[in-house]
């Protein structure tokens, strides 16, 4: 049912009857199972990364500058693949969507096409906030920890952390950066989404997948930047450029969204 | 209640089903007969909304496949498709989180009837426990039509009776019924009409009775004439 405020809302209107017609609870519970589906992997790395964790204050606490230097380079390592596996990982619990028979139970609910995909984003969303939170927080910190005990620290993460917080003018800023990574992260799974649900069979059909992924990832910052070096040259102010940048981006998310909500209902068979 | 026409399933470069032309009616329970891969499960896809036809249409009361039929319609697969890490209460519980018709109560003694133990992994179960697992799971709703693919099959000779008896219990004059079968002296006397398929067409559509009294056989014997 849409509500008085809803009426107002152009936006809400829009997501109550194109996305959460059919009942919010339905898509709560979609998300509860996606949730436990998804949390193999995500549990994994958590687990992993608690172990380094304790042991790099084991080694700390131990006085011991190379162990504590060791796990803090792996964590390192680990922080920059975390950052671009998440998104990868959800396009392959997908693909099982697409390709295998644990399609089934999702292809038989009663929900629409729309529903299911934001459900699954959502999950894999927040857990990805989780993750990179943690990992963006602890990880400088160890580096700070090992720098000041033991003279130096390999902080590439640290580094990136200290010099993007004093780039940082408020507020603002830090908006800004969180929403941007959210749009290239909506970006990176929506065009994994959409090039799982276009329909293929062997191992010419994956490497085309493949190469249309890499491709459009190519196509689409390229043109992002073309978008970038035109609001150079209109001398426009810098908040300016960045909204078209987003405005670009979303409506690609957008596109791909749709786009593969369309494939799930016309094209994809199990 | 339920009308396809012109259907046609293409994988790639094979066939699955061709110019399928049928129509379902109320009250009645079916017998989808053939061979290996003469097309029933694709059939039954297409109706529980799994497959996208190539071409041609299905219709459910008028309307294309989509969230409302899916809302009528009780598809049991042949395969198992509960996810990995679920028990068989959760299988249950799944159902019951997204189907207004399911009764969980019913698939819980339906389950505990056949023998099958609530808290087992659903990966870990034997394939005749699987295919009660998914039975139980189709015929715990209240659905308006049910298609059951191979619901017999891995089941021992014991509880194929008992499994006949469970699905005849949804029988009812607005209630439609399709089961495909290999074994098909075990469905001739419960069924009223029969839809054979052949190399992905539907090659014999009629009422069994009729059919029994034309050609003065019995439906195994037609089958067996047919795909001889």
């Amino acid at each position: 049912m849409t509500s008085a405020r809803s009426e107002e809302n152009p936006l809400q209107m829009f997501t109550e009857k194109h996305l959460l017609k059919g009942g919010d609870e339905k898509m709560l519970k979609l998300m509860k199972y996606e949730f436990f589906r998804q949390l193999f992997s995500k549990g994994f790395i958590m687990g992993c990364f608690l172990t380094l964790v304790a042991g790099f204050f084991g080694f700390y606490w131990a006085g011991n500058a190379i162990g504590a230097t060791i796990i803090v380079t792996v964590l390192n390592l680990a922080t920059i693949i975390i950052l671009f596996f998440a998104p990868f990982e959800f396009s392959f619990t997908f693909d099982k969507d697409m390709n295998s028979r644990q399609g089934y139970l999702l292809a038989l609910v009663p929900q629409k096409s729309t529903t299911i995909l934001l459900s699954k984003l959502l999950v894999a969303l927040l857990q990805s906030a989780v993750l990179y939170t943690l990992f963006f927080t602890v990880v400088p910190f160890c580096e700070r920890l090992c720098e000041n005990k033991f003279g130096e620290a390999p902080g590439l993460i640290g580094q990136i952390v200290w010099n993007a917080s004093e780039g940082l003018n408020g507020v603002p800023d830090i908006i800004e950066f969180w929403f941007t990574l959210l749009t290239i992260w909506l970006f990176f799974a929506c065009l994994g989404m959409f090039v799982t649900a276009i329909p293929g069979k062997g191992k010419l059909a994956s490497l085309l997948g493949y190469v249309l992924f890499f491709a459009a990832i190519v196509l689409v910052f390229f043109l992002l930047e073309r978008i970038d070096w035109l609001f150079d040259i209109l001398k426009t102010p810098a908040f300016v450029g960045n909204i078209a940048e987003w405005v670009y981006i979303i409506g690609i998310d957008l596109a791909l969204f749709f786009g593969t909500a369309r494939l799930m209902d016309k094209k994809v068979s199990l | 209640m339920l009308k396809c026409s012109n259907l046609k399933k293409i994988y790639f470069d094979k066939i699955a089903m061709e110019n399928i032309t049928l129509e379902l009616e109320a009250g009645r329970i079916y017998a989808l007969l053939g061979p290996n891969g003469s097309g029933k499960t694709t059939f039954m896809k297409a109706v529980a909304g799994l497959v996208k036809p190539t071409e041609g249409t299905v219709l459910y009361k008028g309307q294309p496949i989509g969230v409302a039929s899916k809302k009528e319609v009780s598809y049991m697969p042949t395969e198992n498709y509960f996810y990995p890490y679920m028990t068989v209460e959760d299988a249950g519980k799944y159902y019951q989180d997204f189907f207004e018709d399911f009764n969980f109560d019913t698939y819980k003694e339906m389950v505990v009837d056949m023998g099958v133990n609530l808290k087992d992994k659903v990966t870990k179960i034997s394939t005749g426990m699987a295919a009660k697992v998914r039975l139980a799971a189709a015929l715990s709703r209240k659905a308006k039509l049910y298609l059951l693919d191979e619901p017999l099959n891995g089941i021992d000779l014991v509880a194929r009776d008992k499994i006949m008896a469970t699905i005849l219990k949804v029988a009812d004059e607005d209630v439609t019924i399709v089961i495909s079968s290999h074994l098909v002296e075990e469905l001739e006397t419960v069924v009223d009409g029969v839809i054979f398929i052949k190399d992905g067409r539907n090659v014999l559509v009629g009422d069994a009775d009729d059919i029994r009294e034309e050609r003065g056989k019995s439906i195994a014997d037609v089958y067996r004439e047919t795909f001889a």
